[in-house]
């Protein structure tokens, strides 16, 4: 443990220190960076500082090893990155308080560079850029230390995307720059869609290793934002180990998330010449969808009725008829479905013809387990989240052939949304959506 | 409330002066308000008590700096039935929300009136004390910050509603008394931090534009059922104001 | 047959008389004896001001009834629109003076006894100001008057007295008689010293005068009185005060000043002409002119003589 500097507030005896004021103070400011909104423009340091920042010891202990995910790139990351997805994660959707374009700039800005050191990880000693000062010491702690005075990067995401009321709100003057295909989520018709858990105009997919590290950015970035954003509905969700080997089982039992293109099957990333403006170049489009799964009524099926419905075994992954769970299901020596029902839920998801072969996706999804419903029966399922160059063509050909299949009895589909996942920041000093300024 | 705001106060003990000043003109006009709502309780003409009952809660909304001062006459004027061992039938439940309890679940000049018979008695007694109550020097820079703090948590969680779901108007309210308390405070909040006086004064504007745009035709709507789009201007508002409203009592605050 | 004719000429007996237009005014004119503002507010359907309610309700409320005597509620005369005006008259001090009511036809209590409501009305503002002082007392309740003002609902009929009083300062009673909810003329309490504050002052004064005196010399120190010769002084100098100032202290731009104060005082001394060595008597009388400054704190009052030479 190094010798850092307590947290302000953290207990009651100021500490012990030299008077003078160090150009570089250990990391005990309130970090309202510069670009975060209302509440930053008014405390964005004057240059002069309160006195009395004790001093930061220039040696450190090396950070425990945890991953850090690159926040830059031409790509967001919680997407294709980390090549194995994070045990963690919680989807939340915010209402954009943003009263016109100027405080929409600032609000991404202000996530970027939350984004960016929450990737990071940051370790108490670092100097803090002045920027992120604040103009007025001793005011409320840095962060809420739900993780301790060094943060670690814990494979943390987070990946934004915004939603078609964005681009419709004539405040924003964006309508010129709506990606093509970007709707409301479309009702289909076994969805029982609740108002609590849709709507919204900015998504923020957050990714991590730990629950905490979940918790802890989520609390920081509101902070940030605050005024900016009201958060509208959120849902954590957790990525299984391997039971014992392989992908990770859903609530149902089933190994899920096998198939998934791969970055070059240009399935994925929206690129020029593909009908989109510009500026979405480098973003995808984000299908969520927040799926119950009745677990009750499902625990009373028999084994050989949910494969059936699934398509694969339950123990091994293996599709039907096969033997590892990569196997590739042979439907062309199955016309009848004897082997794999024709209305199995992976045989309509992806049919592996030449002509669905386009409408692939990227899912990422994480179960979750919520609480209770009115009849005390368990609110659990499936966060499932794709990712793809054109909804229409890809989730929603893939959600339209899945229609009345009989797993259908055992879901209820009841919110989500569609998004623009936008294009990644190259560099430091750009922001995520600065091309929608452009 | 257009009444205009107190001036700066350039020392702390001439703050706390003016404020106890404004806080005898409130109690003043809530006795005449009280005095208003128990003779229409008497009458039985329960729409004009509802619409009084919620004139004399703002009122007394708009002295919130002063609640620690008060003591027990405090929660005799203003208490809630939460805790209280037999919740809203116990007798330690008086005053305004008591008021609005009766008025919202049925009660009638029977019940309500020595309610609010008590209730001027109380006020009575806080204006006969109120001269002499000691104001903590660190009360309103900390109650600058808190009285917000406390309508988010008290008004706007639904958590001292007693059937009137006024919690907008009750924090509008709020929003007048902590600006009164910033105008008494802005010189010396200047002298601390040149500017920062404006810059929590624009945030608490944008908030009480925020609550302003919830009313029709100047009613307020029950918070209950007011759709989302309605609330979140409001706590987004009220959120980025109290960020700021937190370093007031930093910048007071004696260690270093 | 006869039974019914008699019940009928009964109700109509007892409505015109007992449930008539009269006893709801006697029913608030009792309510404002008892200082029950609330009820008598809900008899009166009145709407308060948003004004300062220290005379409506408790003592400040019973107070404004003491001095009401010879109370007649007069009949009532009918109105058009079922209306009824019921004039009050009363002396108050001495004074004859009354007071109409309108009252409405409410719905019929027991199907047979009407009720009679007054006709809304906005109760009167009654206006008070205070020269140099921040309280008052209405009806001996003590009021704020921040900056001097402040302004009060009232009910009617009622006497109304203020005043301000306190050790250093007072205001005289101020009374004003409300037979109504017309405009009632403003009151000002003009505040000026007390006798005691000036008694006090007065042998300030005379304190500070007689030690001038006491001084020996042409000219004492720090003081008004003065005498001058060309000539050389031979014996002691002797002043004696002839007659002391009069003290007049009056309110100026929210602060409390002194007239200018004059004394009259003789010196006597001897002197000796510097040419021919006569020595001669010197008695000269004249008037000495100064001013002092009043510092007022709550308690005490300081005054500072200022000589200006």
């Amino acid at each position: 443990m190094t010798a850092n500097t307590p947290l302000p507030g953290a207990d009651d005896a100021p500490a012990a220190s030299t008077a003078e004021a160090k150009p570089h103070p250990g990391r005990r400011s309130f970090l309202i960076g510069a670009g975060s909104g209302a509440a930053a423009t008014a405390l964005a340091a004057t240059g002069a500082f309160a006195a009395n920042q004790p001093d930061a010891p220039t040696t450190t202990a090396a950070p425990t090893s945890s991953p850090e995910v690159p926040f830059h790139g031409a790509n967001q990351a919680g997407v294709y990155r980390p090549a194995a997805q994070q045990r963690q994660a919680c989807f939340v959707s915010f209402r954009v308080l943003a009263r016109d374009q100027s405080e929409l700039k600032t609000l991404l800005q202000s996530l970027t560079a939350q984004g960016a050191k929450l990737a990071a990880g940051l370790r108490a000693s670092d100097p803090v850029p002045s920027e992120d000062l604040p103009a007025i010491a001793g005011g409320p702690p840095v962060n809420s230390g739900v993780l301790g005075d060094d943060v670690p990067p814990d494979s943390f995401t987070m990946t934004v995307g915004l939603s078609a009321g964005v681009f419709d709100n004539p405040a924003y003057k964006l309508a010129g720059k709506k990606p093509k295909g970007l709707t409301e989520m479309t009702v289909f018709p076994n969805d029982t869609p609740d108002p609590a858990w849709t709507g919204g105009d900015l998504l923020l997919q957050l990714c991590a290793d730990s629950t905490d590290m979940i918790h802890y950015s989520l609390r920081e970035i509101t902070k940030a934002t605050r005024g900016a954003l009201a958060l509208q509905w959120r849902i954590n969700g957790f990525h299984s180990a391997p039971r014992p080997t392989g992908s990770p089982r859903n609530l149902f039992g089933y190994k899920d998330g096998i198939v998934n293109p791969a970055a070059d099957d240009q399935l994925v990333w929206i690129e020029k010449g593909a009908g989109q403006p510009d500026w979405a170049v480098g973003g995808t489009f984000i299908v969520v969808r927040l799926i119950r799964m009745l677990v009750e009524f499902w625990d009373r099926v028999g084994l050989g009725e949910q494969d059936g419905m699934i398509g694969r075994h339950r123990v091994s992954g293996a599709p039907l008829g096969g033997t590892a769970e990569t196997d590739t299901p042979d439907y062309a020596h199955d016309p009848n479905g004897d082997t794999i029902p024709l209305d199995a839920h992976i045989r309509l998801a992806n049919p592996r013809t030449k002509a669905t072969d386009r409408s692939r996706l990227l899912r990422r999804g994480y179960n979750y387990d919520l609480g209770v419903d009115l009849n005390g029966n368990m609110q659990a399922g499936l966060i499932f989240a794709s990712y793809q160059r054109d909804i229409q063509k890809q989730f929603e050909a893939t959600q339209l052939r899945l229609v009345d299949e009989p797993m259908t009895d055992y879901i209820e589909p009841f919110g989500g949304g569609y998004f623009i996942g936008l294009p990644g920041v190259a560099k430091a000093g750009g922001f995520l959506g600065e091309g929608l300024f452009a | 409330m257009t009444d205009p705001l107190p001036a700066p106060a350039q020392t702390m003990s001439a703050a706390i002066t003016s404020y106890r000043g404004y806080v005898n003109g409130k109690l003043d006009m809530l006795t005449g308000q009280v005095l208003t709502l128990k003779a229409s309780i008497g009458n039985n003409d329960l729409d004009a008590a509802r619409r009084q009952w919620l004139d004399a809660q703002l009122t007394w909304q708009r002295v919130g700096a002063a609640y620690g001062s008060f003591g027990e006459l405090g929660d005799a004027i203003n208490g809630l039935p939460n805790g209280l061992p037999k919740g809203t039938s116990d007798p330690g439940f008086t005053g305004l929300h008591r008021i609005e309890f009766g008025l919202y679940n049925g009660q009638g000049p029977g019940q309500l009136t020595p309610v609010a018979a008590t209730l001027l008695a109380d006020i009575d007694k806080l204006r006969g004390q109120l001269n002499a109550l000691t104001i903590d020097p660190t009360d309103l820079p900390i109650r600058c910050h808190e009285i917000l703090e406390d309508s988010l948590r008290d008004n706007l969680s639904g958590n001292n509603d007693q059937g009137s779901g006024m919690a907008l108007a009750l924090t509008a309210a709020d929003v007048d008394g902590t600006r009164v308390v910033l105008a008494i405070l802005g010189a010396m909040i200047n002298r601390l931090h040149p500017g920062y006086a404006a810059t929590v004064s624009t945030s608490v504007d944008r908030l009480a534009n925020a609550l302003a745009g919830t009313r029709t035709d100047g009613q307020w709507p029950v918070y209950r059922t007011a759709a989302l789009s309605v609330r979140q201007p409001v706590t987004g508002a009220l959120g980025a104001a109290l960020e700021l409203l937190a370093f007031v009592p930093v910048l007071f605050s004696s260690d270093d | 047959m006869l039974a019914v004719a008699a019940a009928v000429v009964t109700i109509v007996v007892v409505n015109t008389s007992y449930f008539g237009p009269q006893k709801t005014v006697q029913d608030y004119l009792q309510a404002l004896r008892d200082g029950d503002g609330a009820k008598a507010l809900g008899l009166l359907h009145a709407t308060v001001p948003s004004v300062n309610a220290a005379v409506l309700n408790g003592s400040g409320l019973k107070e404004s009834q003491a001095d009401i005597k010879d109370v007649s509620v007069g009949k009532p005369k009918g109105l058009p629109g079922n209306k009824s005006q019921v004039t009050v008259s009363y002396t108050i001090d001495g004074a004859k003076l009354s007071t109409d009511f309108e009252l409405a036809k409410g719905p019929k209590h027991w199907l047979f006894f009407d009720t009679w409501t007054f006709v809304p009305a906005t109760l009167p503002t009654l206006d008070v100001s205070v020269i140099n002082a921040t309280q008052a007392s209405l009806n001996g309740i003590d009021v704020n008057m921040p900056s001097g003002k402040n302004s009060f609902a009232v009910f009617y009929p009622g006497k109304y007295d203020a005043e301000y009083r306190s050790d250093l300062f007072a205001a005289p009673v101020v009374a004003r008689n409300v037979t109504g909810p017309a405009a009632i003329p403003a009151v000002v309490l003009t505040t000026g010293p007390t006798t005691k504050l000036l008694s006090q002052v007065d042998e300030t004064i005379h304190g500070y005068l007689d030690a001038c005196a006491k001084q020996a010399v042409l000219m004492p120190a720090d003081c008004p009185l003065s005498a001058s010769t060309d000539n050389r002084v031979v014996s002691a100098v002797k002043w004696s005060i002839v007659s002391y100032p009069e003290v007049s202290i009056t309110a100026y731009g929210g602060r409390w000043v002194m007239a200018p104060l004059t004394t009259k005082a003789q010196v006597d001394f001897q002197e000796q002409n510097l040419y021919t060595g006569e020595i001669s008597k010197v008695k000269t009388v004249g008037d000495f002119g100064f001013s002092a400054k009043l510092s007022v704190t709550d308690s005490a009052v300081t005054v500072t003589p200022v000589v200006n030479y």
